[in-house]
C-alpha cells in the first residue's frame, strides 16, 4: 500500500539535548496513526519537521513524496494541519474566515464547515477570538474538513477541551477516515480517546523511540502482570523481557511483551520469591502508561 | 491613524494660517528661509508612529500567536506570501503617507511659492522613509527566531532610523542611498522568513 509520509532514520536535537535517534515510521495511505508520548518527547518537534518548520539534525522526511521541507503548495493543499491550540486568524468571524481559506483550496468544500457552525451557539458576526476554547476548535475542525485535505495532520487536538468535544472532535474525523483514502496523523495527550481510533501508532519517550507497530498488535502483546513478593524493596532493571517494573510494598507489577511462562521462568531465574502471578488487562492508556512509565 | 494625521494636519494648517494673520506673509517667508523654519515640524515623528503601529499590529499576533506556521502552511510559496504580507502593509501606509503629502503640499501651496513646498517635500522625505524603514523592520524583527538575530536587527533599524532623523538637509545622493537602503529591509524578511522555517532557536 502507498505510504503517504515517511521517516526515515530522524534525528534532531535542541542545542546538545537530544530529542530523539533514528526515528523510523510510515504511515500507509488510509490510516489512522497515532504519534504518542509524554510531554517534551518531541511530539510536536516531529510534526513541526513534518510540515516543514523545522530542519531536523540528520534524517529525511517525505510527504506524498516530496521532502517536507521543500513542500510545493500543491502538496501544501492536500495536507490540513491543526496546530496545537488551534491557532486560527481568530480576528476574523466564521463567515470572513471561511471566504478566507476558500480562496487558497482547488477541492474547498463549505458544507462540512457550515454544519459544524450551525451546531455552535456563536453569531456570524462574533469574532473566533471571542470564542470558547472548544468553538474555536470546531471553526479549526471545519476549516479543516472543508479543504478536504487527503493527509490530516493534528497537533494536540484535545488540548484545552472538555470530554463532549474531544468526542466529538473523535466522531467528525472517525467520519472523514472512512471517506476513501483519507489519512489521518495525530498526536494527544489523553490517551484513552484514541482507543479503538487508531490503526498504527509511534510511542517515544526521552532521547528514543520505544515502539513502531500496529494498535491491535501492541494491545493484544504488551501486557500487564501483577504479583505479590516479600522483597519489599525489589527492583527489576528494564531488560529485554522487563519494559517497565513498578513496586509499591511487596505488590509488584511487570509491564512485558513475554507470556506468562516466560515471565514465571524469568523471576524463578532471578531466585525472586513471588506469589499470585497474574494477567491484567489493560486499556491503551493503562499500556501506554506501562510502557512509558508514569514519571 | 488617519484621523490623528489629519488631526495634526488641520492644526499645522490653522498654525500656519494665523501666523500669517499676526506677522505678515513676508516675515514669515523670511523666517522659513533664512532661519529654515519648519511649520510642518510637528508632522515629524508621525510617518514612524504610522509604521510602528500598522507593523505592531499586522506581526506581533502572527509572531506571538504561532500564526506564522499557519499562514506558512497555506499552499502558496513561503517568499511569495511573506512579500504579499509586507505588500498589504506597504499599501496601507504608501496611502497614508500620500495623503499626508497631498494635503501638505495643498496647505504649502495656499501660502507659499512653489519653491518653499519642494523644499517642504524634501525636507519631509527622510521622515516618510522612517515610517517605511521602521513597517519593514518591524517585519523582520518579528519573523526571525534567533533572539541575538533579532537585537541586531533592531539595534541597525534604530541605526538607521535616527540617520533619517538628523537635522540638516540630505543631498539628493544622500535621499537616494538613504531610499535604497530602506527598500534593502523588506529582503530581511526573506531571510528571517529562510531562519523560521528551519526553526533555528
Amino acid at each position: 500500500m502507498e505510504n503517504v509520509v515517511e521517516v526515515k532514520n530522524l534525528t534532531h536535537y535542541y542545542g546538545k539535548k537530544l530529542v530523539y535517534e533514528n526515528l523510523n515510521f510510515s504511515i500507509k495511505k488510509g490510516s489512522i496513526f497515532g504519534l504518542l508520548g509524554k510531554n517534551g518527547t518531541g511530539k510536536t518537534t516531529t510534526i513541526n519537521i513534518l510540515n516543514g518548520f523545522l530542519k531536523p539534525a540528520s534524517g529525511q522526511c517525505l510527504m506524498f513524496g516530496e521532502d517536507s521541507y521543500k513542500l510545493s503548495p500543491e502538496t501544501k493543499a492536500r495536507v490540513g494541519f491543526l496546530i496545537e491550540g488551534h491557532i486560527q486568524y481568530d480576528f476574523m468571524n466564521i463567515v470572513q474566515i471561511e471566504k478566507f481559506y476558500s480562496q487558497f483550496y482547488p477541492k474547498w468544500k463549505k458544507e462540512p464547515y457550515w454544519e459544524l457552525m450551525s451546531k455552535l451557539k456563536v453569531t456570524q458576526g462574533q469574532r473566533i477570538s471571542k470564542m470558547s476554547c472548544g468553538q474555536r476548535s470546531q471553526v479549526a475542525l471545519g476549516l479543516l474538513l472543508a479543504q478536504d485535505p487527503d493527509l490530516l495532520i493534528l497537533d494536540d487536538y484535545s488540548m484545552g477541551l472538555d470530554a463532549g468535544y474531544r468526542r466529538l472532535f473523535i466522531d467528525y474525523l472517525s467520519e472523514y477516515a472512512k471517506a476513501e483514502g483519507k489519512t489521518i496523523f495525530i498526536t494527544s495527550h489523553i490517551i484513552q480517546d484514541l482507543e479503538n481510533f487508531l490503526d498504527d501508532c509511534v510511542i517515544i519517550d526521552y532521547n528514543s523511540v520505544l515502539l513502531t507497530m500496529p494498535v491491535k498488535e501492541f494491545q493484544k502483546n504488551f501486557r500487564q502482570f501483577n504479583f505479590t513478593t516479600q522483597e519489599a524493596h525489589l527492583n527489576l532493571e528494564k531488560d529485554d523481557l522487563v519494559r517497565n517494573f513498578e513496586n509499591i510494598k511487596g505488590h509488584c507489577v511487570i509491564y512485558t511483551f513475554a507470556s506468562e511462562s516466560e515471565v514465571s521462568e524469568y523471576l524463578t531465574q532471578k531466585g525472586i520469591a513471588f506469589t499470585n502471578l497474574k494477567l491484567e488487562s489493560m486499556s491503551l492508556e493503562d499500556a501506554f502508561i506501562g510502557i512509558t512509565g508514569k514519571y | 491613524m488617519l484621523l490623528v494625521s489629519l488631526l495634526v494636519l488641520v492644526y499645522i494648517w490653522m498654525t500656519v494660517s494665523k501666523q500669517i494673520e499676526f506677522n505678515e506673509a513676508k516675515t514669515m517667508w523670511s523666517v522659513i528661509i533664512f532661519r529654515k523654519y519648519k511649520f510642518f515640524s510637528d508632522l515629524q515623528y508621525i510617518p514612524l508612529v504610522i509604521g510602528f503601529i500598522v507593523g505592531i499590529a499586522q506581526y506581533a499576533p502572527e509572531a506571538l500567536q504561532s500564526r506564522l506556521k499557519l499562514t506558512l502552511h497555506l499552499p502558496v510559496k513561503e517568499n511569495k506570501i511573506l512579500i504579499q504580507m509586507l505588500f498589504a502593509g506597504f499599501v496601507l501606509i504608501g496611502l497614508l503617507f500620500l495623503f499626508i503629502e497631498i494635503f501638505l503640499t495643498i496647505i504649502t501651496g495656499i501660502y507659499f511659492p512653489s519653491e518653499i513646498v519642494s523644499d517642504m517635500l524634501t525636507t519631509i522625505y527622510p521622515w516618510i522613509l522612517s515610517g517605511f524603514a521602521v513597517y519593514f523592520a518591524i517585519g523582520s524583527i518579528f519573523v526571525e527566531p534567533v533572539w541575538s538575530r533579532r537585537i541586531t536587527l533592531i539595534i541597525t533599524s534604530i541605526a538607521l532610523i535616527s540617520i533619517l532623523f538628523t537635522t540638516g538637509d540630505f543631498t539628493f545622493s544622500a535621499l537616494l542611498l538613504l531610499t535604497i537602503v530602506t527598500f534593502i529591509i523588506p529582503f530581511w524578511t526573506i531571510l528571517t522568513g529562510y531562519n523560521f522555517k528551519r526553526g533555528i532557536k
